[in-house]
């Protein structure tokens, strides 16, 4: 749903909302009018009402893409971290030691915490 | 709806009361009255407004006998108190309810008048002290004038607009010290077409062009007469139930046809089921219906479920 919101780059009603949505889920537009209600309950976008043209909200991420996927990683390895530290290194390390491309960023990041303990 | 035999029979339950002849005849013609309200309900799924009345015709004969016998209950318990002196003294209050008839009708008025009075007051709050979890904001002229104009079509004097500040569909009307106010909320308007948004507004003006408020007040009245009497929590939401299907049809016969109220209903229902989570404030206050919950329920609830509504307004045949 927000990357119908990311993709279009502004602010979005909830009809413009709809039409690119039921492309590929057939919804109707008070369910879509829900959707978008919701996640501006939860914080996750902003609106604003206009009057003209008949009452409408106008509907915006407040997150661009990168900063919801970055606080989606830090909210799940966050809390995992908190709980189950060993396992959670230890399962990262194996499934990343598969790809040489994984194994390259792995190296890198145990690189730079090299530094930070040798100062 | 009430043939001749019943109307005798209720004049006769109202009569018996007041003159202290309350046996097993008056506990029989209760009991027959309250079955055959009860069946009459029942029976008329095709005319709610028929159901309604038979409800509250019920409640209020419950409701009258309930304060009769709580009345007759304290004359004797306090009249057979063994101890010396305090005997006495209940003995001394004892006396007044030996008028246990003029106070059981006091009682009953006073009942009436306390839950009226309740359910008005809490009715005439304005929108922003009644709902303090909701935005409200004024309505554009052109959304204002339609409502003028249906509220002339339906012969009544047209009631105030105020927007909710809400991206969920909900709509409802409700009684302040300036007459009626009208509330729909942005997520409605933005998603309904023009027709249904008609059919949703047409639904809330029918609920006064039927006296609906008046007809709740007397439902909740009787129950509060009645005390903690079982049946009035399921009597009293029937009669709610009853009201609303009634303002579907009326609403029906105001807009000239039923497609548009049953489309909208069925988007509604339908942003319901998508959105399954626990109700918010908003969509508890929603007047367009319950979701669905089961049969036993359902009985508690004042709307009827989506399904039911749009399944009468399906059956109606003569639009």
């Amino acid at each position: 749903m927000l990357k119908e919101l990311w993709e279009a780059g502004s602010p979005l009603s909830v009809r413009q909302f709809h039409e690119k949505v039921s492309h590929n889920r057939p919804i109707a537009v008070t369910t879509a009018a829900t959707i978008l209600d919701r996640l501006h309950r939860k914080g996750m976008l902003s609106r604003r009402l206009v009057k003209e043209g008949g009452p409408h909200y106008l509907y915006s991420p407040r997150l661009s893409e990168d900063e919801f996927k970055h606080a989606v990683v830090n909210n799940v390895m966050g809390a995992l971290l908190r709980g189950f530290n060993d396992m959670t290194v230890a399962y990262l390390a194996e499934r990343m030691a598969d790809k040489p491309e994984d194994r390259r960023i792995i190296s890198k990041y145990l690189d730079r915490l090299k530094g930070v303990e040798n100062r | 709806m009430i043939p001749l035999p019943n109307a005798l029979m209720f004049a006769a339950f109202f009569l018996i009361g007041p003159f202290g002849l309350r046996n097993r005849v008056a506990s029989l013609v209760e009991f027959g009255l309250i079955a055959n309200f009860l069946i009459v309900a029942l029976v008329s799924k095709r005319s709610s407004r028929r159901q309604s009345i038979a409800l509250l015709c019920a409640l209020a004969v419950l409701s009258y006998e309930n304060i009769q016998s709580v009345a007759a209950w304290l004359h004797i318990e306090l009249s057979e108190v063994p101890i010396l002196g305090v005997r006495e003294a209940l003995n001394f209050v004892s006396v007044l309810f030996t008028l246990n008839v003029s106070l059981a009708v006091i009682g009953a008025a006073a009942a009436v008048v306390v839950g009226l009075s309740l359910e008005m007051r809490k009715s005439r709050l304005p929108l922003a002290k009644l709902f303090p979890e909701m935005g409200f904001s004024s309505a554009s002229e052109e959304l204002s004038r339609s409502v003028r104009r249906m509220s002339q079509m339906a012969g009544i004097v047209p009631p105030s607009l105020s927007l909710i500040d809400s991206g969920s569909p909900v709509a409802f009307i409700t009684r302040s010290r300036d007459g009626y106010e009208l509330a729909l909320s942005v997520g409605l308007i933005e998603s309904l077409s023009e027709d249904e948004l008609e059919a949703c507004i047409a639904h809330e003006l029918s609920h006064v062009k039927n006296n609906d408020f008046a007809v709740r007040s007397l439902a909740t009245a009787a129950r509060v007469a009645l005390f903690s009497h079982p049946l009035s929590h399921v009597i009293e939401p029937a009669v709610y139930r009853a009201r609303e299907f009634l303002a579907d049809k009326t609403a029906v016969k105001l807009v000239g046809g039923k497609d548009a109220l049953i489309s909208a209903l069925a988007k509604i229902r339908e942003s319901q089921d998508y959105v399954s989570s626990k109700p918010t404030p908003i969509a508890t206050a929603c007047l367009f219906g319950s979701p669905r919950r089961n049969r036993l329920l359902r009985l508690f609830d004042k709307h009827p479920c989506l399904d039911s509504r749009i399944e009468a307004l399906r059956e109606l045949d003569h639009v």
